[in-house]
């Protein structure tokens, strides 16, 4: 049933594809629509400058310190890690073919797939040839995998070809891949010939897998799969449409009794004139919690506030609360049409009062049997020593437990406002200032989980461990 | 210091130090040449001065109040609000100490700093105006156990957990970072 529905909802065109892996990875998207230039070349890019393979030095130029291409040493990715990044770009330019004959993952700065547009073949045929950049998945089970933070995939024109069967190209979870001036929307079978292709048959797992940081699969979005492919390429490609849930609760962290508020919204292609149908409720939280769904539909294009956004309100019960928002619309009018749906998750942890992130408020330590009284003061009121025949309950003798007393009905009691924090040559634990430079108010201490003490900004409710 | 001292705005409109220590357990010096005021150890902390945010509107960032109407201590911000320090302490207790016929002198001040430093001229019945200089706050281990019949507006240094205390008169809050 689970399978019939994904099946059913599922809409396939390059733009479904990446509107698929924006819903899971928070990728962002352009379309063909929209212009996409590659950043001018900096210090240490790769760029491509013949045929062959990945890690032949010999078919790459690096941009130099002059502004100029020299000939590379190495290959792009070689030696990098996940706890060694380089910053720098990959450029696979038009006439030039890269083929991945071993698998690699690699850690860099982004991958930009050009091409001299508009690329005019159609499916079966992948482009090649002088006005296109290519790279090859070939070798069966070969991954190319980049997971480094903010590494992401430009496919402007150009081609990424899983040339074998069981080819990988693996993302980091949250990084994007944006394909560009994709010449396939509208074709007969809605391959057309660049972006990402798979030759002329689909018969083995060519796959698009999200990674999480650690290596482990965030999800596993199968490009195609032979005869028992999840999508039907030509129907889903004349059909088309997408529509993605947004959904986000803030501050995502709270302490009980505390609120938060949920954001709900959508995006994506939709027609005008379908009518959007969405549920907000409870997915799970703690026993005890309820939450009555928010169900409702309007007609595209709505307004911001066409799906509540409901405030959570006063949440006493410590624990994790997830949330969900779920939007879909018929593809047509028939009785059996299809809904195109998305559903997204967000969630919210609501702290117990007097845990280490949230407030607790104390009573004082009181007393009666002694008096403990303050005997310097500072007042505006003229009443110095006033009262001294009955000592302790003059001013400031009154008010009990202070170094000082300050007194004004006017005035308040300014802290030292310096520049900055090196306005202070030699800080000392429990030093307070006004940082001019942050508008804050800062004290020098050492925080939880740090070797050093260092001037904190202190806007965090605390409650002490006694 | 056994010793009363009242600075009165009676007979002193303007009263300048540099360094000042508070208490001092020895007659110490003061820690380093970066204290602007400082406190001996004993278990006790600043009393703010009870003043209404409204009356107070002059105020700028960087101000400490012990707000008498909603029982809040108050810190003053660069966008000109007042940060309640107090969160949702209980304000069962009553903030009173202030007769209310006393004529205030509208020009008492004291400064500890330069006089002549435009920090010194901002509205404050305690200034400290050095722009190189910090107070060191009193420090006092868990201040809600060890300070006895704290009066409201106290501002303390909660040394062993390292947090800001303020007290509102019925209740402790307390900031980290």
């Amino acid at each position: 049933m689970k399978k019939n529905m994904k099946k059913n909802n599922s809409i396939f065109s390059y733009e479904k594809l990446l509107k698929r892996l924006f819903l899971h990875s928070l990728l962002l998207f352009a379309f063909s629509t929209l212009a996409q230039s590659v950043p001018p070349p900096a210090l240490g890019d790769y760029r491509s400058t013949a045929n062959g393979n990945w890690t032949n030095p010999g078919i790459w130029q690096i941009y130099d310190a002059g502004g100029t291409w020299q000939m590379a040493t190495g290959f792009p990715g070689q030696g990098t890690t996940s706890a060694n990044q380089a910053s720098y770009k990959v450029i696979i330019t038009p006439g030039t073919e890269i083929t991945v004959s071993s698998s690699a993952t690699y850690y860099f700065g982004s991958l930009y797939v050009l091409a001299n547009n508009p690329v005019l073949n159609s499916h079966p045929t992948v482009s090649s040839g002088a006005n296109v950049g290519r790279i090859n998945l070939s070798g069966n089970g070969t991954s190319l995998k980049l997971l480094g933070t903010n590494q992401n995939i430009y496919i402007n024109g150009g081609v990424l070809q899983f040339a074998s069967n069981n080819t990988v190209l693996g993302l980091l979870t949250g990084n994007s891949l944006m394909i560009t001036n994709f010449n396939g929307i509208g074709a007969t079978g809605g391959l057309g010939s660049n972006g990402l292709q798979y030759g002329n048959t689909c018969t083995g797992n060519q796959q698009v897998i999200l990674y999480y940081a650690n290596g482990t699969t965030a999800l596993n979005y199968m490009v195609c799969n032979g005869s028992n492919s999840d999508y039907n390429f030509g129907a889903i490609n004349s059909n088309g449409g997408s529509i993605m849930a947004v959904t986000s609760i803030f501050p995502s962290t709270i302490c009980a009794g505390d609120n938060a508020a949920m954001f709900t919204d959508y995006t994506g292609m939709v027609p005008n004139g379908k009518v959007i149908t969405y549920t907000v409720k409870l997915d799970s939280g703690p026993a005890g919690y309820t939450f009555a769904p928010i169900t409702g539909s309007f007609t595209h294009p709505g307004t911001a506030g066409s799906i509540p956004r409901p405030s959570l309100e006063n949440l006493t019960q410590s624990g994790n609360y997830k949330f969900s928002l779920a939007v879909s619309y018929p593809f047509d009018n028939t009785a059996g049409s299809y809904l195109i749906t998305s559903l997204e998750t967000a969630s919210l942890t609501v702290n117990a009062a007097g845990s280490s992130s949230c407030a607790c408020y104390k009573d004082p330590a009181v007393d009666l049997s002694s008096k403990y009284p303050t005997k310097f003061g500072i007042t505006s009121l003229g009443r110095a020593g006033e009262s001294r025949g009955t000592h302790n309950s003059s001013w400031p003798e009154q008010l009990q437990g202070g170094h000082i007393a300050i007194e004004s009905r006017t005035a308040g009691f300014v802290i030292n406002r310096v520049a900055n924090t090196n306005a202070i040559l030699i800080p000392v634990e429990g030093m307070i200032i006004f940082d001019l430079s942050e508008n804050n108010l800062k004290i020098f201490t050492l925080k939880a989980g740090e070797s050093t003490p260092a001037w904190h900004v202190f806007n965090t409710p605390a409650c002490p461990t006694l | 210091m056994k010793k009363i001292f009242v600075i009165s705005g009676t007979f002193i409109s303007s009263v300048l130090f540099s360094q000042i220590i508070i208490n001092p357990d020895n007659a110490n010096p003061p820690t380093n040449a970066s204290v602007s005021l400082e406190f001996g150890s004993d278990a006790r902390g600043i009393i703010l001065p009870y003043v209404e945010a409204t009356s107070a509107t002059n105020a700028v960032a960087g101000t400490f109040i012990m707000d008498p109407s909603d029982k809040e201590v108050k810190f003053r911000l660069a966008d000109g609000s007042w940060k309640n320090l107090s969160g949702s302490a209980a304000t069962t207790q009553s903030v009173t100490s202030m007769p209310s016929q006393a004529p205030e002198n509208s020009n008492a001040k004291v400064v500890i700093g330069s006089a002549s430093s435009v920090q010194a001229q901002v509205p404050g019945i305690l200034v400290l105006s050095e722009t190189n200089k910090a107070m060191i706050l009193p420090k006092v281990a868990s201040p809600h156990i060890n300070v006895k019949n704290p009066a409201a507006g106290m501002l303390v240094y909660d040394s062993a957990n390292r947090m800001l205390a303020v007290f509102n008169g019925t209740q402790w809050s307390f900031w980290k970072p």
